[in-house]
């Protein structure tokens, strides 16, 4: 039992402070001096602040403001006001656009979960940690690989006339497909890229929230009699919500965002059936010179991408925490 | 002192003057003009044999090559020029490994361009022609090259099919260049020498050829065409160009088009769209993507998916591929296969109703693209003009063309015939473009870009003839405004 402090009254407060006051000298001296400190502080976060607001603050009001014009990237361009946006609500190209970016996001936030997540929970359960380090690393060496690297492969193996897939398929007399030369399979080919979907990133932040789950939780488990099953689903699991919360938001974002694949396979073909926001984006400015409605498309992506990161953070919050102990 | 009266000159007192007198007056009044001349002349900026080709030049040519003198070719012709003329050194400005046009627009907009560039295409000039970035340079197409012996214009030096390929307007000239591309058809003479094949002359062979191809099997593909190259400028749709000069015939001359060779301006195109004479509606336009279309049966699997000519050489080279449609820059890369080339076949009644006897013209591009030389205004305002032209005017020398062409893989445009004679067709190709190809290069890029999306789609099946015709006519309504307030037409 501790010993309990008096509370401090108002009177004897006032004393106290007067008698800081007329004892110390410094202390007539501690606020101007914290607040130089605070000076020196805000003065080495300046050059930093600058370039952010220069590099990455400035160009997103910018492209904010330049939504409402007619611009081509030079000069000022002429007010439009919200024409741009009436234009986008009606363009039949940006509509397939959004379907096929919901699509690819629906489909990467699925595999970033249900491969990588069993993934690491057999690379957790291995005995031998040697045997967890190399196959760690193994599933994490792609990830240094670039991802054009990554791409112009696989448009080899899809190449309708000489590519491997195809070639295996006529080997046992399965029907050999168009893949990105068919606008009915272009899309879902490039959905199969990165097969078997082991996202490096996704199974260490896994493996990481797996080993952070205290050990005494499943060994109360084994001793409840609770199969690994029942213990991955009503122990791990729910435990690893943030991490999934993480995987989800991240892989939602950079599928909306990135437009790599389809730069480099169809360039939004065959007939608009793989194009995407970015892709459409990038068209307008540098294909059409038509910058302000680039912008355009680029305030929408930012308002989808803000709206669903808002509604992914409040309500994927973790119900269940067994780290907090009770006073 | 009074000035001396012709009689004082030392003639008679009758104010008469004698013969010797009359000629040295003559002689000194004539070079008296021919000085003055040249003094106008440079004051011009028109660069005038004393300053051209001499050592009279001095200062530093800041120079935008778009990466075509960075080979050990470039960087030797860059040494003799420098050489040539010991007071200029030439310094090149390297371009970033992204999309190089934006770094041009970047570059002009900044307001301190380098005094020289090298372009991918005449679009660069032509598309910023309101904001005054780019110098006219008719009067120096017009002016004598000095380092080409008795050339009177600089314009006899390039081949003649070649030179509406470079005029814009209202017979403008942003760009001068002695090099270009075209396109046409390599074929596998393997393939055509088992198969008893020879290149066709007509459309109707030309079908034929690609039946006993496909009928042939052994895995061949008849006809290998990057359908999926959407982008200003790619290949495929060049053949849809070439195809509109021989069908469209009658429209071009509707068109009434100023140019001696029967080009059409893009004010002529942009005029003839909104008066209905070119049209997606008419029935000889949609004759040509008929004929487009006529050759998807003998297309390779997956047409669409070949987005760039990369994958087309990849084919070519596997040696299943007969014939491959594609521009002229590819051929120093094909390295597996023995090839010829043929260009597009002439169209006979046996095909369309619309074919006419007249010369059929063979080629898309020319010297619209094949690295053009354009030059700011503000280098005439540095004072650097006379340099940048006396760059231009050595570089379109035969010696020197020759060299570059080889070193870049385009062609070599100029009269003097510098080509390998394997390049021979695509030569031909272009000089001889099609009259409408200048123009529609010259409409806004999501013209170009549109059309090979909506000929895609009509090839693979995807759209119908009346709907890509509805979406084309969309496409050209909009790129004729759209041209008429950017060129100020």
């Amino acid at each position: 039992m501790t010993a309990i402090a008096p509370r401090a009254t108002k009177a004897s407060s006032r004393t106290v402070l007067a008698g800081r006051e007329s004892a110390s000298p410094v202390g007539s001296r501690r606020q101007p001096a914290r607040g130089r400190k605070a000076l020196v502080g805000y003065l080495f976060i300046l050059p930093t602040m600058a370039f952010a607001a220069t590099f990455m603050y400035f160009p997103a009001v910018s492209a904010v403001w330049h939504s409402l014009f007619n611009w081509t990237g030079i000069g000022n361009g002429t007010f439009v006001g919200l024409h741009n946006f009436v234009a986008l609500a009606s363009d039949p190209v940006m509509r397939t656009a959004v379907v096929n970016v919901l699509k690819l996001a629906a489909f990467a936030m699925l595999v970033s979960v249900l491969v990588p997540l069993p993934v690491a929970k057999l690379i957790t359960s291995l005995r031998s940690q040697r045997a967890q380090y190399v196959w760690r690393v193994l599933f994490v060496v792609p990830l240094v690989l670039p991802s054009v690297v990554i791409y112009l492969l696989w448009q080899f193996l899809y190449d309708p006339n000489f590519g491997p897939i195809n070639r295996l398929l006529g080997l046992v007399h399965l029907p050999q497909q168009l893949w990105l030369g068919s606008p009915s399979e272009a899309l879902y080919a490039i959905m199969g890229i990165g097969f078997p979907w082991v996202q490096g990133f996704a199974l260490l932040i896994f493996i990481a929230g797996i080993q952070a789950i205290p050990a005494e939780l499943t060994d109360a488990a084994r001793v409840d009699a609770c199969g690994p099953w029942a213990t991955f689903r009503r122990i791990e699991l729910p435990l690893l919500k943030g991490q999934l919360r993480l995987v989800l938001v991240l892989n939602m974002i950079w599928t909306i965002q990135d437009y790599t694949a389809v730069l480099i396979l169809t360039q939004g073909g065959p007939v608009n059936s793989t194009m995407v926001p970015g892709m459409y984006l990038y068209q307008n400015a540098f294909d059409n010179q038509n910058m302000g409605y680039a912008s355009a498309i680029g305030v929408v992506m930012f308002v989808i991408m803000a709206v669903i990161t808002f509604l992914n953070l409040r309500y994927m919050r973790p119900s269940v925490d067994y780290s907090r102990r009770e006073r | 002192m009074a000035p001396k009266k012709l009689s004082q000159l030392g003639g008679s007192p009758t104010n008469t003057i004698n013969r010797r007198q009359f000629l040295g007056g003559t002689l000194a009044l004539g070079a008296g003009l021919a000085v003055a001349g040249l003094g106008a002349g440079e004051a011009l900026g028109v660069p005038t044999a004393s300053a051209a080709g001499t050592k009279s030049l001095s200062g530093t040519l800041s120079f935008f090559d778009h990466q075509s003198f960075s080979n050990p070719t470039g960087k030797q012709l860059i040494a003799e020029y420098e050489k040539l003329h010991p007071g200029v050194h030439v310094n090149i400005v390297s371009a970033p490994p992204a999309t190089i046009d934006q770094y041009v627009n970047t570059l002009m907009e900044g307001g301190a361009p380098p005094d020289l560039f090298v372009v991918a295409t005449n679009m660069v000039p032509w598309q910023n022609v309101k904001d005054n970035w780019w110098l006219d340079l008719t009067p120096y197409a017009n002016a004598p090259d000095p380092y080409v012996a008795g050339n009177k214009r600089w314009t006899d030096i390039v081949l003649p099919g070649v030179l509406p390929t470079l005029v814009f307007r209202r017979g403008q000239m942003y760009s001068l260049t002695t090099t270009g591309f075209d396109v046409g058809f390599f074929y596998n003479k393997a393939i055509f020498q088992k198969l008893k094949l020879k290149p066709p002359t007509t459309w109707a062979a030309l079908i034929a050829l690609l039946e006993r191809v496909k009928r042939a099997g052994g895995g061949y593909i008849p006809f290998f065409c990057c359908l999926g190259e959407l982008q200003y400028g790619d290949q495929t749709p060049g053949l849809l160009m070439i195809l509109e000069d021989t069908v469209m015939s009658r429209t071009i001359d509707r068109l009434n088009p100023s140019d001696p060779s029967g080009a059409v301006s893009v004010s002529e195109l942009v005029r003839g769209i909104k008066d209905g004479v070119y049209s997606a509606k008419n029935a000889d336009y949609q004759e040509c993507w008929k004929i487009f279309k006529s050759l998807a049966p003998y297309m390779q699997r997956g047409a669409a998916a070949a987005n760039d000519s990369a994958l087309g050489l990849a084919a070519f080279e596997t040696g299943k591929v007969a014939t491959w449609f594609e521009g002229s820059f590819n051929a120093p890369q094909i390295t597996k296969v023995d090839w010829g080339a043929f260009v597009v076949p002439n169209l006979t009644k046996a095909t369309t109703r619309f074919a006419t006897n007249a010369p059929q013209r063979k080629g898309a591009y020319g010297a619209t693209a094949g690295f053009p030389f354009v030059i700011p205004t503000e280098t005439k305002k540095k004072g650097k003009l006379a340099l940048a032209v006396d760059f231009i005017y050595w570089m379109s020398a035969p010696e020197q063309t020759q060299r570059y062409a080889t070193a870049n893989g385009v062609l070599d445009l100029d009269r003097s015939g510098g080509n390998s004679p394997d390049l021979s067709a695509f030569v031909r190709a272009a000089n001889s473009v099609s009259r409408l190809s200048v123009a529609e290069l010259a409409l806004p890029q999501s013209f170009f870009i549109n059309r090979a999306k909506l000929l895609e789609a009509y090839v693979l099946g995807q759209l119908s003839l009346s709907s890509a015709m509805t979406q084309m006519q969309a496409v050209m309504d909009q790129a004729a405004a759209q041209a008429t307030t950017e060129f100020g037409l």
